[in-house]
């Protein structure tokens, strides 16, 4: 029988990046620093690990810490590299400038001054979309 | 969807301080409207497809949507909040990585 090491890896690798998207993402807490992820991840890799010192099956248990490596590798690729790929700040409208006088729709489909809506205190956010 | 979940949570302190909350991205009206119904937003939800204002203040992040095909661009905005009074630019914050969105204590603590 094939050692439980060599499966609960690569599934936990598994769950360790679907949950960051599905839940984990939701709380600054576990979202800015995913450090419910790097521990999950980490028990994937020291399973897969464990599962090949102690298989005698080596193939398939090289390959489960394979797909471990492969999860771990996407879940650190998108978290440090992907999420961080933002074009220059430097373009940014910078403190102090006036606010530029550009008309949008709201969700009801009526026009909304920008400049009409700066004169009072604003919080604007821009955020990536749903598409 | 979060992130403007995260913002209503905090709407009141944002009213409390005075400031009007208004937020901005390439989405469509008509996705806005199901948005701000399905999260109960109680703040405007402003559209920009055509990037005007995310032009204006120099925030289109070419290609964001890697998912969008012609005749979409795929630009989009990159995540940016800016606090604003008397029509200028007070403060803001660019985050770096846009999975790591600005605290809500840090944009009450520019209004004050």
């Amino acid at each position: 029988m094939l050692p439980v090491m060599v499966w609960l890896g690569p599934i936990l690798a598994f769950v360790g990046v679907a949950s960051y998207f599905a839940l984990f993402l939701n709380w600054p807490i576990t979202r800015d620093v995913p450090w419910v992820n790097l521990i999950l991840l980490a028990l994937a890799l020291a399973a897969s690990i464990a599962g090949l010192m102690r298989s005698r099956r080596r193939v398939l248990a090289a390959a489960g810490l394979a797909l471990t490596l492969a999860f771990s590798g996407f879940f650190l690729w998108y978290t440090y590299v992907v999420s961080y790929d933002l074009p220059s700040a430097e373009l940014a409208l910078d403190v102090g400038a006036q606010v530029p006088a550009v008309v949008l729709r709201d969700a009801r489909g009526q026009d909304v001054e920008l400049a009409a809506l700066s004169r009072e205190k604003l919080v604007l956010v821009f955020f990536r979309g749903h598409w | 969807m979060s992130e403007l979940h995260g913002l209503q949570l905090r709407a009141s302190d944002f009213e409390a301080a005075g400031a009007k909350l208004v937020a901005v991205s390439v989405d469509s009206v008509e996705l806005n409207r199901g948005v701000v119904e399905k999260v109960g937003l109680s703040f405007p939800v402003l559209s920009d497809p055509d990037l005007v204002a995310i032009d204006a203040f120099g925030l289109r992040h070419a290609k964001g949507n890697p998912f969008a095909e012609p005749p979409i661009s795929g630009d989009i905005a990159r995540p940016a909040v800016y606090v604003i009074e008397g029509g200028a630019v007070k403060w803001r914050d660019l985050t770096d990585s846009y999975r790591v969105r600005v605290d809500p204590d840090d944009v009450l603590a520019a209004l004050r």
